[in-house]
């Protein structure tokens, strides 16, 4: 099943292109500090110097490499985007299903939360726990950032579940006499799976957004480099202003590429899978 | 009971349970950090070179009569809340002695002279492109379309304001580095200040006018094609061919919905505006946040974010109530809480 | 938001899009009275940021009008034919 579902999936042109550019981009940070072992935060050169074949990206005001920046930054970012989203997906799945399958109180009151923290907006919410935080480990922001983002997951995992109750091999589950737990594992969770992957898909690209969004303010991870923190020294060193391109051109560029290839897959996928629900 | 009136009596309870959580962590999260909060602000300012003894002694006694510290917690909490609700958010630290209103009041108008006009604007563009490239579906103009629309609704409008910035402001110099007026002049209703306005107010409007385009133009792109694929299904319908039922269902458990939704979520649009505003020093409400927690004035960003909150949360009841009120259908339909 | 078990699609068919422009032209609304009646009650009437505001005012009434119409046509249309 799955080859076959892979030659499917490459006839999506759109996913070939996203697919390529975010594996691309992936691989730079992964591979890339290996390749280009140079400290993104000791001083190698000097200050504001332009892109050049010894410093490939240039350097910043204090004489760092800025390639180097990039590529540890691309990492990081796409650490806290992947953790990010996790803890969103695990939280929300969780909340929906339980939500959805047993309704009356529990459904009424999970949905009550849910409902809250989705109309609090996720900005505010993020910079408002995030100021009282001394350390900001990369895990701790991701967590922040997927505590204020599951809702919506949850909602969509709900009405899904909610449809998919009246099936009939549900009740033949339950006829069985299978306990909710494993109704809920073996029977609904499996059913909603391309859902969920394309959830999760959705819930990095937005992490690594909202990622970046904190670290402009200031209130993203204390030690260490991401395409935010990055952006965050331009803005604070006044690179725009002073003319120096190759500080905040490139991970503003990544940041954007990444993000929006993500988006395309979904939608890709979206392409792919919805027909056959139906079908299938 | 008529089911308008329980509709609204619903929405009121949320409006004030949701108040009520955000005001509970505006007012725990300062409390919790473990030491004394005073301790860590006067510190604060202490490195900051404020080194004037009676001042510190002044914001000191202030501090302590408005946070209460001493008192007990319930105490505490009670003066908070009805203090806020005279109006009273209390006295910044950075910018002492000035009240925490007044300033938030003064920088408020500079956000939303940005974020009103521009949001009005993408949507209009933004609807307009959406429903051009939805009927142009299948052509070049949809497939050159979309991907600039994806890719802009992930684009963060604080980008885009460095790259118009760099392009415009500094390389080209057409226009203002920053802020929202020349510093040498008065704010006033003169003709030359609002012309020196609106030219310091081009890029960042255009940084946010591109930004959320992109979001507009998806929804509408996708409601659009709705519409287009429902005529043609109540065609087929009406001509009994069996892949009408096929085409209802196309979009029982897509995602489209929830892309469309994210791009334009709320919290992006504000929290993008917001930073922007730092890229060109513009002085509003996102420049004001930012300073406020580099410098930890606690009662700075916690009155900005009591009124931005609860107005906001008073928006969307009003919305609910406006909608309930308009289209009877949701009244009835209303289940789930 | 307040449209618990709708599903997604008819979520975004009925409000989606267009509610997020109402949210926040009723929010610029509300702040806009807010601060209108801040710098009206206090020392500083006339300020400039108070002036900036009336105008802000006018533009957001204006916006709302209109979108509120387009909303209400668009509602009942769809009422009569669905």
């Amino acid at each position: 099943m799955i080859p076959s579902l892979i030659r499917d999936l490459f006839k999506i042109k759109k996913l070939d292109i996203s697919i390529a550019i975010f594996v691309a981009i992936t691989l730079a940070g992964i591979i890339g500090p290996i390749l280009y072992p140079v400290d993104p935060t000791t001083i190698v050169g000097p200050a504001e110097h332009r892109p050049s074949t010894r410093y490939p990206l240039g350097t910043d005001s204090w004489g760092r490499d800025l390639l180097a920046q990039l590529l540890h930054g691309i990492r990081n970012s796409l650490g806290v985007g992947i953790t990010a989203a996790s803890i969103a997906l695990a939280i929300g799945v969780t909340v929906g299903v339980v939500s959805g399958f047993k309704s009356g109180l529990i459904d009424s009151f999970l949905m009550l939360i849910t409902e809250i923290i989705l109309i609090l907006p996720s900005i505010l919410l993020m910079i408002l726990i995030a100021a009282y935080l001394k350390e900001r480990s990369p895990f701790l922001v991701s967590l922040v950032i997927g505590v204020t983002s599951w809702p919506w997951v949850a909602r969509a995992v709900r009405s899904q579940i909610l449809s998919l109750k009246t099936r009939e091999f549900i009740d033949m589950s339950r006829m069985a006499g299978l306990s909710d737990l494993r109704i809920m594992f073996e029977d609904l969770i499996p059913n909603m799976a391309s859902y969920i992957f394309m959830a999760f898909v959705l819930l990095m690209s937005g992490a690594m957004i909202a990622e970046a969004g904190l670290s402009m303010i200031g209130l993203g991870v204390t030690r260490g480099v991401s395409l935010g923190i990055i952006l965050y020294w331009a803005q604070l060193l006044e690179a725009v202003r002073r003319g120096l391109w190759w500080w905040f051109i490139p991970p503003g560029a990544c940041l954007v590429l990444l993000a929006t290839s993500l988006l395309l897959l979904s939608t890709a996928l979206d392409e792919y899978f919805s027909p056959r629900l139906r079908g299938g | 009971m008529n089911p308008f009136i329980k509709f609204l009596v619903r929405r009121a309870g949320f409006l004030v349970l949701t108040f009520i959580t955000f005001i509970l962590i505006i007012f725990i999260l300062p409390r919790s950090i473990p030491g004394n909060p005073l301790a860590t602000l006067l510190s604060q300012l202490f490195q900051q070179a404020q080194t004037n003894p009676d001042l510190i002694k002044a914001v000191h006694r202030k501090l302590m009569e408005e946070f209460g510290i001493g008192k007990p917690i319930h105490i505490q909490f009670f003066e908070f809340i009805t203090r806020a609700f005279i109006g009273d958010l209390g006295t910044s630290i950075a910018f002492y002695p000035r009240k925490v209103a007044e300033i938030v009041f003064t920088y408020l108008p500079w956000t939303l002279g940005l974020l009103i006009p521009a949001t009005i604007t993408s949507w209009v563009i933004g609807n307009l492109l959406g429903a051009l490239a939805a009927y142009k579906r299948k052509t070049v103009v949809d497939n050159v379309l979309l991907p600039i629309f994806l890719t802009l609704s992930q684009t963060p409008y604080y980008w885009l304001a460095m790259l118009l910035l760099f392009g415009l402001a500094v390389t080209l110099r057409i226009f203002p580095i920053g802020g929202a007026y020349s510093p040498i002049r008065l704010p006033a209703l003169t003709f030359e200040f609002i012309v020196d306005l609106l030219h310091h107010y081009t890029l960042p409007f255009l940084s946010i006018v591109m930004g959320a385009m992109g979001g507009w133009a998806i929804g509408m792109r996708v409601m659009a094609i709705y519409e287009l694929r429902a005529d043609y299904i109540s065609y087929a319908d009406s001509l009994g061919l069996p892949d009408s039922k096929l085409l209802r269902y196309v979009f029982r458990n897509s995602i489209l919905p929830q892309i469309t939704g994210l791009a334009l979520n709320l919290g992006t649009i504000l929290g993008g505006s917001l930073i922007t505003e730092l890229v060109f020093s513009y002085p509003g409400t996102g420049y004001l946040i930012f300073r406020a927690l580099s410098t930890l004035d606690y009662p700075l960003i916690q009155g900005t974010f009591l009124l931005l909150t609860s107005t906001l949360l008073l928006a969307n009841f009003i919305v609910d109530i406006m909608y309930a009120y308009i289209d009877p259908r949701i009244r009835t339909g209303y289940t789930g809480g | 938001m307040g449209v618990g078990c709708l599903k997604g699609w008819m979520v975004i068919r009925a409000y989606g899009v267009e509610r997020t422009v109402l949210v926040i032209l009723v929010w610029g609304l509300i702040l806009e009275v807010a601060t209108l009646l801040y710098f009206y009650t206090s020392a500083q009437t006339w300020r400039f940021e108070f002036q900036y505001t009336l105008v802000l005012f006018a533009i957001t009434v204006a916006a709302l009008a209109a979108f509120v119409v387009r909303i209400v046509r668009r509602i009942r249309s769809s009422i009569d034919t669905g």
